[in-house]
């Protein structure tokens, strides 16, 4: 199955990249212009412009030009920046990266103890509480979090800090980086949560579970071993949810101005950057694809009877 | 340790007490608040700028956004400095200057300039920056600038002569724009196009270093000036969304911003840590019409839109203290050579009035038109105001949103019907207002984007840039002026002011007359 997986990862990969390169000049918008703030340059240096970056040649050619570097670990330098792309996502991968890690670790640590007393409790108000809670934080758009979080603990309570992404990797770091991991975590938890209580109902009912509360084995052994089958349901949901998440990061970076790829992104497709958003999107493909094989693994290690 | 350090390590440890149950919550921002302040004549801190845009390259000679001429301005020295009230030219790198004949520019550096690297400032290092920016095959932005200049020298050690091909009025500004940073040859020639990510000039602050979410410079100790900058760092945050900003000056994480939009600087008004300044702004918003195409290309479609729209309803939820309507007048009051008092107030707003002439026209009973602008803030509100506006006269107008650098692409490629945009001075003339828009077509007196054609125009157009006659040159500009008011080939909407939010625990020189190029080697904690 994963050798399957990884064989459909390279045309994947070029279909992406084709269709953002193309993507990117099918659009109205010039990069030279860009370049040249509007002021009133002669076609003399225009044509300079072009030149430099390979925007007189045929879209075939530069393509292959641009792929053909990328395959060799050149993927150019920004245009707006003149940093080579290579740095700039060095910069802002790690970022992005303990943003996605950070929410996701949170959403569990929020999810999973919802889930299981929902699942425990059902039909109580508890129960009611918990799913009707989760699904309030769904439908508020992680934009609007994002800026109401601000708001509340920066604007009203002056607790945390409003943008950056701190120093170090202590206190301050943390300060900094909580509210933007809780913004995405809420987000991210109704999902889990009723993926998790109706996982959970399901396995409860379960013969072997009945079995073995029959046989007298202890209820938080019984529990351990409901929760590893019902957890396969929320880690493959994890997968669906890894598309929404960088989506999610996109904005939470955008607002807490964290430096990371989603901020890099917005800036980019504003300064009409090829070089920058060609790299940027062929990478989240590649996450994409690799996230999914991922959860693949996992699911397969939880329950091995997984993909059979 | 500085003020904000000083700050962050309170609030820090503010929360590990709280984590720890040594502070209650409850008390925590009248603790802080208690916090703040402190000290006089600090000098060094690190001051953080916050700005909406991303910081593009630090190489003067490629357009890197508003956000990288800030960031700019403090890493590069010009020759020459304006006063920002008096808007008097003062020395900067130059210590003397002469214009001996139309086609010479002379300036006499100062001695014992050092820039980042070591290297000594000389007179063939400006020489070296002039022809650089006017080499068309650099592909500098600015070198529209440089368009007439024929070469520049260095005489001496010291001394810099710039010989023009013709006389042009616009080159005298070079001294003090930012196009006008000098560069170190040395450093250029040794790095060629990296000297946009690891910049040397002779400015206030250095460079130390960058990524997507910030620029970090800090205090040159070998700068010219004595005693200056005071400042010890200086961090450029990229924030895109107004709330975090506001927010942040609000903490007083943030000590200077331009980037808060301008329906909202009233909520930064009442907060005690932030001083609001309000200073003339040398920027316009308009709307630019299509006058090489149907049905624009009618004098009478242009003042019939014209006189439909109310700009003062346009800015309702503005104030007039951030932006003025403008009601006639193309260039705001105060640019050397404006019309202001003789045009302001000069168009009204008349439906029936704008019926008549649309009456007059091939399109009486209205038509279809497209208005391109940037989202948000007084664009949209204005392409929205205009949309209902003109409803009454048949014109039906679709808005179409798009980020700043495609408006432009737009505007170059001549393929727009209207266009709703600022246009902020590069330099303190009123031939930054008007170079791009209008004039003969194409060439060196600019692209003409609204393709308006009018001898009449060019002609004064002409000779407001090339006559050696400042009294002909005055009135030259005012007919262009009274031109432009009459036959409206662009609406000008409004006038926004410059507004600078300021930390109250800074103390900043006045705003100069372009922010874009504010330097930061006079402010201080206080």
């Amino acid at each position: 199955m994963i050798l399957r997986r990884l064989a459909a990862f390279v045309p994947i990969v070029i279909a992406v990249s084709v269709l953002i390169f193309l993507a990117l000049r099918v659009v109205p918008g010039d990069p030279v212009t860009v370049l040249t703030a509007g002021s009133p340059v002669g076609e003399d240096v225009k044509a300079q412009l072009r030149r430099e970056f390979d925007l007189d040649k045929p879209l075939v050619a530069q393509y292959f030009l641009w792929a053909g570097d990328a395959i060799r670990g050149d993927l150019g330098i920004s245009l707006k920046s003149r940093v080579e792309v290579t740095e700039l996502l060095g910069q802002s991968f790690p970022v992005t990266l303990t943003l996605l890690v950070g929410g996701l670790i949170l959403s569990l640590l929020i999810s999973i103890p919802l889930g299981v007393i929902a699942a425990l409790r059902q039909g109580s108000l508890l129960d009611q509480a918990i799913i009707g809670g989760t699904l309030v934080f769904l439908s508020i758009p992680i934009f609007t979090a994002g800026i109401l979080g601000i708001l509340v603990f920066s604007f009203w309570l002056d607790w945390l800090p409003s943008f950056g992404r701190g120093d170090g990797f202590g206190l301050d770091r943390l300060e900094h980086l909580i509210l933007p991991w809780g913004v995405l975590a809420l987000a991210l938890t109704a999902a889990q949560t009723n993926t998790l209580r109706a996982g959970m109902l399901d396995v409860l009912n379960r013969d072997y579970i009945l079995a073995a509360e029959g046989r007298g084995l202890r209820r938080r052994a019984v529990l351990r071993h409901a929760l590893r089958t019902a957890l396969v349901p929320v880690v493959t949901i994890l997968g669906v949810q890894f598309g929404y998440m960088i989506v999610g990061t996109v904005l939470v970076d955008y607002v807490f101005g964290l430096g990371g790829i989603g901020q890099l992104l917005v800036d980019s497709v504003n300064q009409r950057d090829y070089p920058v958003i060609q790299a940027i999107v062929v990478m989240i493909a590649i996450a994409f694809t690799a996230a999914t094989l991922l959860v693949d693994l996992v699911c397969n290690w939880l329950d091995p009877r997984y993909g059979e | 340790m500085d003020a904000l350090e000083r700050e962050r390590f309170t609030r820090g440890y503010l929360l590990k007490r709280v984590a720890q149950g040594g502070v209650g919550i409850s008390a925590l921002p009248a603790v802080l608040a208690a916090c703040g302040g402190g000290g006089g004549g600090v000098r060094g801190g690190t001051l953080t700028v916050a700005h909406v845009e991303e910081v593009g390259t630090l190489d003067p000679k490629v357009w890197g956004g508003f956000a990288a001429i800030y960031v700019q301005s403090q890493i590069y020295d010009t020759l020459q400095r304006q006063d920002p009230t008096t808007l008097e030219i003062k020395p900067g790198l130059a210590v003397e200057w002469e214009n001996p004949d139309p086609l010479t520019y002379r300036y006499t550096l100062r001695p014992g300039v050092k820039f980042h690297n070591g290297e000594p400032l000389t007179a063939d290092d400006v020489a070296f920056t002039f022809n650089r920016i006017a080499d068309p095959k650099e592909g500098a932005w600015e070198q529209y600038m440089f368009q007439r200049v024929e070469k520049a020298t260095a005489v001496d050690e010291l001394t810099v002569e710039v010989k023009m091909k013709e006389p042009d009025h616009q080159f005298q500004f070079i001294g003090y724009f930012e196009g006008g940073n000098i560069l170190n040859r040395k450093h250029v020639e040794e790095l060629g196009e990296e000297i946009g990510t690891n910049p040397v000039g002779c400015g206030p602050f250095k460079f130390v270093s960058r990524d997507p979410s910030q620029v970090v410079l800090e205090r040159f100790d070998g700068y010219w000036e004595e005693g200056k900058p005071l400042l010890g760092r200086v961090e450029f945050r990229n924030i895109k969304d107004p709330t975090t900003t506001i927010s942040g000056l609000r903490s007083g994480d943030i000590h200077l911003t331009y980037d808060v939009p301008k329906d909202q600087a009233r909520v930064v008004e009442d907060f005690n840590n932030v001083k609001v300044e309000v200073v003339p702004g040398w920027e316009h918003t308009v709307l630019h019409m299509a006058n090489g195409k149907e049905p624009f290309s009618d004098v009478n479609v242009r003042q019939a839109i014209r006189h439909a729209i109310d700009t003062n309803a346009a800015l309702a939820g503005f104030g007039e203290k951030y932006v003025e309507p403008a009601t006639g007048a193309f260039v705001p009051d105060g640019v050397p050579f404006s019309a202001y008092d003789e045009t302001q107030g000069q168009t009204e707003t008349d439906l029936e009035k704008a019926r008549e002439l649309l009456a007059q026209t091939a399109v009486a009973n209205g038509f279809k038109a497209t208005v391109a602008v940037n989202p948000g803030g007084i664009y949209e509100a204005f392409a929205l105001s205009i949309q209902k506006q003109l409803q009454p006269l048949g014109i039906e107008i679709e808005i179409k949103r798009l980020p700043a650098p495609d408006t432009i692409a737009l505007a170059y490629s001549h393929d727009f019907d209207m266009i709703c945009m600022y246009w902020i001075a590069d330099y303190t003339d009123i031939s930054s207002f008007l170079l791009q828009w209008y004039g003969p077509n194409g060439g060196e007196f600019g692209p003409n984007f609204t393709e308006y054609s009018n001898p009449e125009y060019d002609r004064f157009y002409e000779t407001a840039l090339t006559t050696t006659d400042d009294a002909e040159r005055e009135d030259a500009f005012r007919q262009c002026q009274l031109i432009l008011t009459r036959d409206q080939p662009s609406i000008c909407l409004a006038f926004p002011r410059t507004v600078r939010f300021t930390s109250t625990k800074v103390t900043a020189p006045p705003v100069p007359p372009v922010y874009v190029y504010d330097s930061y080697r006079e402010i201080a904690f206080t």
